[in-house]
């Protein structure tokens, strides 16, 4: 039987990763920012990396305070590249748990995220569809609910150029 | 095409046509005239520390290696075999000292000399003679670690080129105490659905800075880093020590001592102040730590952070390679706080340089609405400019001097062929 590493941490199911995952992909999709915050532990990492090492400049490195300004800004400024704001639609598959993983419990997904800004017609930048698919790694641990502590997600495109990533991936 | 009447200039006004965005032709020309004859930047120094290392660019769109040679001088060769076409590097980077095409196996060496076809015994004696190397760029040179060539042998020397710019290279590049600027491995790489003359203009625009970075400067007045009032006044204010300046050759600069948004404020950095002082002096260090977006036509930016690249795709879709430095000397610590500020304004998640592209995607869709007489204005402060006697001119750090500059080098360039017809003289080099 597999047994959490730390005595304190109750085994992170399946289910419970999939709540978890599932339940932060609707939240995005329905804009619901301040919510998602509430899903992250308070010293907290949304990383998407360039190349897959730790120093290296990156598409998003936000800590909390990083992570609160972009939501801020997407809730109560001008972000001229969210008019017309993105429609999302965030994809999960291929989840795995690992509860005995370098540091802490982990979960592995594949993420696709459609995205499609509606607006002007012939516009450019905006009316057609984009989907962005990527690795993503979540590290979570246990504060009387499973709370994110670092979401990493490796775009297939990480290091080709890229197009407004204004919206939360 | 005689495209001189395209960019117009009198007392006080200066416009360019919607044409020069939406043209497929005039794209296609400027491939030729612009980045096929002037000098243009490839790479930086450190991208090929070693004898063997290679990047794969391209000059316009013309697809090039970029290698370092055995005696550590740098080789340009044009990426096509000279046997039937095919490109002989398909890797971003590397190191080798070969090139081997994938298509019939011809081996070049890195200088570009054909060392053996596949199967010589089908070609006859004289095949030596016929010279089938890769196509090597003619003008390779350095400067400060940034790599240029020139397609065109019938170009100035670089030094001569960069004259009237030189100054604020160097400023940039001292920024490294030990004198040794790098780049990262990882770069951040923008596409947009616009012309590269949108990305030209705005790196040293500083006219948008309150309304298109509106947002960005709510988030420093909530972090507390600076309240939207005084970043206001600062901007609108004259006789301020911020400046726009253009040069001769295009280039162009936006200057503002009194910082810059998105932009790492090494005052915060005590230490890394005194090194400078230590390094360089005491009035030097000052200069050194002026906040400046620099400009080199056509297609590299100098920014606090980083080297921004240009690469024209289309007359309507472009690249931007953004490469943030490593400054040599300064403290671990100063270096990652840059980048992550880097981070935070600039590149294709970022706060700031994803609301400029917007309006480059925006200023496409409105240069197709050409029925009427179409033209971009950039008259902004022309009547208050200040030129000096080395050509270059000074203006209010929001007035357009930068642009116009861009684009009078941009009319020398394509109408060369035509004598430098309707060429304004007045501090243009030609």
């Amino acid at each position: 039987m597999i047994r959490s590493a730390d005595p304190e941490t109750p085994l992170l199911t399946k289910d419970d990763a999939e709540d978890l995952i599932f339940r932060e992909a609707r939240i995005l999709d329905e804009r619901r920012f301040e919510d998602w915050l509430d899903l992250f532990s308070q010293e907290c990492l949304y990383w998407l990396p360039i190349v897959d090492v730790v120093g290296e400049p990156s598409l998003i490195h936000d800590n909390r305070d990083a992570m609160e300004e972009r939501v801020f800004r997407l809730l109560n400024t001008t972000v001229h590249a969210q008019i017309p704001a993105s429609r999302t639609q965030h994809d999960v598959s291929n989840l795995e748990v690992d509860n005995q993983g370098g540091g802490g419990v982990i979960i592995r997904c594949n993420q696709v995220v459609h995205e499609a800004r509606i607006g002007a017609p012939g516009q450019n930048g905006l009316g057609s569809l984009r989907s962005i698919p990527a690795r993503c790694v979540y590290k979570v641990v246990w504060e009387d609910d499973w709370k994110i502590k670092e979401k990493k997600c490796l775009l297939l495109q990480r290091d080709l150029p890229l197009y407004n990533l204004t919206f939360i991936f | 095409m005689d495209v001189s009447n395209l960019v117009e200039e009198s007392n006080d006004r200066f416009r360019v046509s919607s044409k020069l965005y939406s043209s497929p032709e005039i794209f296609d020309q400027e491939m030729r005239d612009i980045f096929g004859s002037t000098w243009v930047y490839l790479a930086h120094e450190s991208q090929l520390p070693d004898s063997g290392d290679y990047i794969t660019t391209t000059i316009g769109i013309q697809p090039v290696i970029v290698t370092r040679l055995e005696d550590q001088s740098i080789a340009v060769l044009l990426n096509r075999c000279a046997h039937r076409g095919a490109v002989v590097c398909r890797e971003g980077r590397g190191h080798a000292d070969t090139f081997r095409c994938p298509y019939h196996a011809w081996v070049y060496a890195n200088d570009g000399r054909l060392v053996a076809p596949a199967q010589r015994t089908g070609y006859p004696e004289e095949f030596q003679s016929w010279n089938l190397n890769l196509d090597r760029v003619p003008r390779v040179e350095t400067y400060r670690g940034l790599i240029f060539a020139c397609i065109s042998s019938e170009v100035e020397p670089l030094s001569q080129r960069l004259r009237h710019i030189k100054r604020y290279i160097d400023a940039w590049d001292d920024r490294s105490p030990s004198g040794h600027t790098s780049v990262f491995a990882a770069v951040q790489e923008y596409v947009f659905p616009g012309n590269w003359k949108f990305q030209m203009e705005n790196g040293v625009d500083g006219y948008h800075g309150n309304y298109v970075h509106e947002s960005f400067a709510k988030l420093l007045d909530r972090s507390g880093e600076l309240s939207l009032g005084s970043l206001t006044r600062s901007r609108n204010q004259l006789g301020s020590l911020n400046f726009s300046k253009g040069f001769p050759y295009g280039d162009g600069l936006l200057e503002r001592s009194e910082g810059m948004l998105g932009t790492f404020d090494s005052s915060r950095y005590p230490k890394y102040r005194e090194q400078l002082k230590d390094a360089f002096g005491e009035e030097r260090a000052k200069d050194i730590v002026i906040q400046r977006n620099i400009f080199i036509f056509p297609n590299l930016y100098l920014f606090e952070s980083h080297i921004r690249v240009i690469r024209p795709l289309k007359h309507d879709s472009s690249v931007v390679e953004v490469y943030p430095t490593i400054l040599g000397g300064a403290d671990k610590e100063v270096n990652s706080a840059r980048l992550r500020e880097h981070e935070r304004f600039f590149g294709p998640a970022s706060f700031g340089a994803t609301d400029d592209i917007e309006m480059f995607v925006s200023a496409q869709s409105g240069a197709r609405a050409d029925y009427f007489e179409a033209w971009f204005d950039m008259s902004r402060g022309l009547y208050r400019e200040k030129l000096n006697e080395d050509g270059s001119r000074v203006g209010h750090s929001t007035d357009e001097v930068p642009q116009r500059a861009a684009y009078r080098q941009w009319r020398v360039c394509m109408t060369r062929e035509l004598g430098g017809k309707g060429i304004d003289k007045r501090g243009v080099a030609s």
